[in-house]
């Protein structure tokens, strides 16, 4: 479907148990999104396969692990690995988290394995369009920058996150890839809990013109009185498809992607979480377009 | 947040962070500033990163450990040996040689080789793919052996064990389950009797890595000669006397099993 000349692009996660399904079913999504770490190797069956999987489909590399907000440089062996993988695939895609994973122990560099909030400063926004704009000058490639969910708080924080990717947008020129499930996720650990409410405030602050993805995911809802643990590893809430729907009224036609990444389902059913992705899509698109 | 991390710079608001997610001192989770909760949910992430990423690159050892063991031994590693490289696929080298300290590893010293066997295999499956550059056979009949020299596949990897780590891995990743119970009671024999020292292979003839202990009298000699970076003739000289080897017969078996990248002139 082309709205504005722009076609809908609906996608799903592509993860190891399901390289046997996407190279010998037919198409059934416009793309899928790895994350790239996972294709660091030299070469190996994963990487064959990816490059199988690229004549097919529009990939896109999502990163897990620069930490593009770490006070500390990300290290080059990892940049090279990524350049490498970004030469290899040619994504159209390319997007990271706005958090931070490389510090110091005992004085060495180490690597938090998770992704870990930032306070939301002018001190952390400087510091990330910083290494923002070494990266993708590193790369020759835009970044696409992702919100993230949290389980702490920083009280220092004086910006929102929305303000904070909309000023590292205008300043890198990179773009923002929106999660709506980390808003949810957000909303219920440290706000209200209304997910429509902070899906709207979040997404009225964004520039239009500057959200290139979004994200769409599922988890479990806690027990009274406990943070919500973004796992996804469910279907996507009805809360998180409402929001989809709003972020769609807002920004139109942008590329979208069911993500799963534990207790994996069947391909089918991903299959089945991007159709009605498109659906809903579609029927937003197509009542503004009436 | 504390006092103290309030009056410090950015980089140590981040290494706060850092530093409670990572201490086993609940008094300095509980006086870190930041929400307990959030803490312990970040640090039992980081610990199921840690042990998914682990039994990923490490089977046989997973395989051999209960639940509680991998847990501590995941833990205990996680302090000794934190991720520096941003993939947790990249994270587990030193493991092999941080379980020889361990008292599992006591109680159970085949488990150091077989970390060590499932590091190997673990990189041989991620490893350059190569492929034998046939035209350099040639070199074969044109050249002295003196000035022969051979580049192996990136993925042959040699290890000197005193334990049956070959069953041991077919134990427990041989696709026919009547293989798995031989290769079971091979390893148990092997195991209950004296240890006896052998070299065991890896090598990647296509995507999926091999594991095979080096049988042919002479072999692991001549092929230790090869890729220390001796010249073939030296490699021959080495097994002259060995009445069971053939190079013939190693050369056609080399070429099956993708272990030679290229042959060199020197």
């Amino acid at each position: 479907m082309l709205v504005n000349n722009k076609k809908l692009l609906v996608g799903v996660g592509l993860r190891h148990p399901h390289f046997t399904d996407i190279l010998t079913t037919p198409k059934q999504v416009d793309f899928v999104e790895v994350h790239s770490e996972n294709f660091f190797g030299q070469g190996g069956a994963a990487l064959s396969v990816l490059s199988q999987v690229r004549e097919k489909y529009l990939v896109s590399l999502h990163s897990t692990s620069m930490g593009l907000g770490s006070m500390h440089d990300i290290p080059m062996a990892y940049l090279e690995r990524l350049k490498s993988l970004t030469q290899t695939i040619d994504p159209f895609l390319m997007s990271e988290h706005a958090c931070f994973t490389w510090g110091k122990q005992h004085g060495q560099t180490m690597h938090s394995g998770d992704l870990l909030p930032i306070a939301h400063t002018h001190l952390n926004l400087a510091r990330m369009c910083e290494q923002v704009d070494k990266v993708q000058s590193f790369l020759g490639r835009e970044l696409i920058i992702e919100n993230v969910s949290a389980y702490v708080k920083f009280d220092g924080s004086y910006l929102s996150e929305a303000e904070f990717l909309t000023e590292i947008c205008q300043r890198t020129g990179a773009k923002i890839l929106l999660d709506i499930n980390n808003i949810a996720v957000n909303s219920l650990n440290f706000e209200e809990g209304n997910i429509q409410q902070s899906v709207a405030d979040y997404i009225n602050v964004l520039p239009v013109e500057r959200v290139a993805q979004i994200h769409l995911a599922g988890c479990q809802m806690p027990t009274l009185g406990q943070l919500v643990i973004d796992d996804h590893a469910r279907p996507v809430s009805d809360e998180v498809w409402q929001g989809y729907q709003l972020a769609i009224e807002r920004f139109g036609a942008v590329p979208t992607l069911i993500e799963w990444d534990n207790d994996l389902p069947q391909w089918s059913v991903l299959v089945d979480e991007a159709r009605k992705a498109r659906d809903i899509a579609q029927a937003v698109l197509h009542k503004e377009s009436a | 947040m504390n006092t103290q991390c309030e009056s410090e710079s950015v980089i140590n608001e981040q290494q706060c962070l850092l530093e409670a997610i990572w201490s086993d001192d609940p008094k300095t989770i509980a006086e870190s500033g930041f929400d307990v909760e959030g803490i312990y949910i970040y640090r039992r992430n980081l610990l199921a990163n840690a042990q998914r990423a682990l039994s990923i690159s490490f089977p046989t050892v997973f395989e051999l450990l209960d639940s509680d063991a991998s847990e501590h031994i995941t833990q205990q590693f996680l302090k000794s040996s934190p991720p520096t490289q941003g993939d947790w696929a990249q994270w587990g080298a030193a493991l092999a040689s941080f379980i020889e300290t361990t008292d599992v590893g006591y109680e159970y010293p085949y488990l150091a080789d077989c970390a060590a066997l499932d590091w190997h295999v673990h990189c041989a499956l991620h490893g350059i793919d190569q492929i034998f550059q046939q035209s350099s056979l040639q070199l074969l009949g044109n050249c002295e052996p003196e000035h022969i020299f051979v580049k192996f596949n990136h993925n042959v990897k040699l290890l000197e064990t005193k334990y049956p780590l070959t069953d041991i891995f077919q134990a427990h990743h041989d696709v026919d389950e009547q293989q798995r119970t031989i290769s079971m009671n091979n390893a148990q024999k092997a195991l209950a009797i004296a240890p006896k020292e052998q070299t065991v292979m890896i090598y990647r003839p296509e995507f999926q890595p091999k594991v095979t202990t080096l049988l042919m009298a002479g072999e692991d000699v001549f092929m230790r000669c090869l890729i220390s970076g001796q010249s073939l003739a030296n490699a021959l000289n080495l097994v002259s006397e060995s009445k069971h080897f053939s190079f013939e017969n190693w050369l056609m078996k080399a070429i099956e099993r993708n272990l030679i990248y290229t042959f060199k002139e020197n």
